[in-house]
């Protein structure tokens, strides 16, 4: 099992905008899903018309209608 | 606006291309896939480095859209008239602006134009004087002190326009002086039809024969002890007396006529005057110049530009024989004006006319027997105690 990570913040503004302040890969990138992955965890951001920025040293922009943020899978 | 390259790419190594992008630092905004299809846009100094990673990815690149003021710049990159014509442009509204290109003037009813632009003129104000160089309010002051009519004057610019507004004195009504001792007088010799007399004491009565410089009303008035008072003698005195008016013509006079005219086009341009006729040169010897300004416009704008068109009219004389008929008719015109001007208020009882003809001309002798006023006003000039 990953160890929580608490080092990295994830800003959550309202249900449209999530900011990741550092990002290693990004794993899925649908209008639907964008799953990224953060130090070994991976994060799902689910929602509507979701499109991933990135910017520099790692840090992505997610925007849309977001409907839940999960990590490593979910429950 | 933020310029950025919106770009879609397709292949089978997606996920690589995206984490070779990632590792590249590039910076790829509205990041989605749809259908296979992975959508960005990256700046431009960018996107050399998304095709390379392309190419090495075997990602088929395509270009959907340029966004920025470059890409919207780039196709005019070659009219190199359009840095000219700008420049030109600003340097024209310059000009129009920084320089006075028509005075307009407001608000005088007695005081010319003219005279108002000449005043202007004095104070080293006209058409072409930079406005930098116009100290507005200190010829504001000079203006009232050249022109006496002014009251109040005040001057701006809008633009290249000099706008002059002012109001006049309103000179008081003069005063009617009613307390300066005067008598009445004959200005002609006459036999008197009325007497009305509004101060002083009538030294004449209806039916008298009086002439020219007697007394009619008298302003010195002495009492029954003996007292001389000093009065405004003043009314109206009517009375029949005769006049005449004579004049010659002769047959042959010399009369200025207007000769040659011609006519030169010059171009205004900020005060600076060119010529728009080569070659032109004014007609010889005395000529009467005129000059029309018509404004150029364009699309109902007035433009700072003014054509010119200068006209020298030759003076010159002619010799004019005249008929007999002709002669006496000028006579009789002259003879009209005669009576129009000087005797308007009088009623022609009789005239009668005599014409006396030489070789060199025709006398015409009209004699008129007139009623009308026939008293003066002269003062009294005497030291009061």
């Amino acid at each position: 099992m990953n160890l929580p990570f608490s080092d990295d913040r994830i800003e959550l503004c309202g249900n449209t905008d999530v900011f990741f302040d550092r990002c290693r890969r990004l794993l899925e990138c649908s209008d639907m899903l964008v799953q990224l992955e953060i130090r070994g965890h991976s994060v799902a951001v689910w929602g509507r018309g979701l499109t991933a920025s990135d910017y520099a040293d790692g840090r992505l922009h997610v925007q849309g209608q977001i409907a839940a943020v999960e990590f490593d899978g979910g429950l | 606006m933020r310029a950025e390259i919106s770009f879609s790419a397709e292949g089978t190594a997606l996920t690589a291309f995206r984490d070779a992008l990632r590792q590249a630092n590039v910076r790829c905004r509205h990041q989605v896939v749809k259908n296979g299809v992975f959508y960005a846009a990256v700046p431009p100094q960018q996107f050399c480095t998304v095709r390379a990673l392309a190419e090495r990815h075997g990602i088929a690149l395509t270009v959907l859209k340029k966004r920025g003021l470059r890409f919207h710049l780039l196709p005019y990159r070659k009219r190199f008239g359009i840095l000219p014509g700008l420049l030109l442009g600003a340097l024209l509204l310059y000009w129009s602006s920084a320089y006075v290109r028509s005075i307009e003037i407001y608000g005088n009813e007695t005081v010319s134009d003219a005279e108002v632009l000449t005043a202007l003129e004095s104070l080293g104000i006209s058409r072409g004087t930079p406005i930098r160089e116009i100290a507005f309010t200190a010829s504001e002051r000079r203006m009232r002190l050249a022109i006496g009519e002014i009251d109040w004057i005040a001057m701006r610019h809008v633009g290249g326009r000099l706008i002059v507004e002012m109001t006049e004195n309103r000179a008081a009504p003069e005063m009617y002086d009613d307390h300066v001792p005067t008598n009445v007088t004959a200005a002609y010799d006459a036999q008197i039809t009325s007497v009305s007399v509004l101060g002083g004491q009538a030294v004449c009565k209806r039916g008298d024969v009086v002439r020219k410089g007697d007394l009619l009303i008298s302003g010195a008035v002495t009492d029954s002890r003996g007292t001389q008072r000093f009065y405004h003698g003043d009314g109206i005195v009517t009375g029949v007396y005769q006049a005449d008016f004579e004049q010659e013509q002769p047959f042959v006079t010399e009369l200025a006529v207007s000769g040659e005219a011609k006519t030169a086009q010059l171009l205004e341009v900020f005060g600076r005057r060119f010529s728009l006729s080569p070659g032109f040169s004014p007609p010889a010897g005395d000529f009467v110049y005129t000059e029309e300004s018509h404004p150029l416009t364009l699309l109902g704008h007035t433009l700072p530009f003014t054509r010119i068109a200068c006209q020298y009219t030759q003076r010159q004389t002619a010799l004019t024989v005249w008929s007999e008929e002709e002669a006496v008719g000028l006579l009789r015109e002259s003879a009209a004006r005669w009576e129009q001007n000087f005797h308007s208020g009088d009623r022609i009882l009789a005239r009668s006319e005599s014409i006396s003809r030489s070789d060199l001309g025709i006398s015409l002798k009209f004699h008129y027997v007139f009623e009308g006023v026939i008293g003066k006003t002269s003062e009294i000039f005497v030291k009061l105690s």
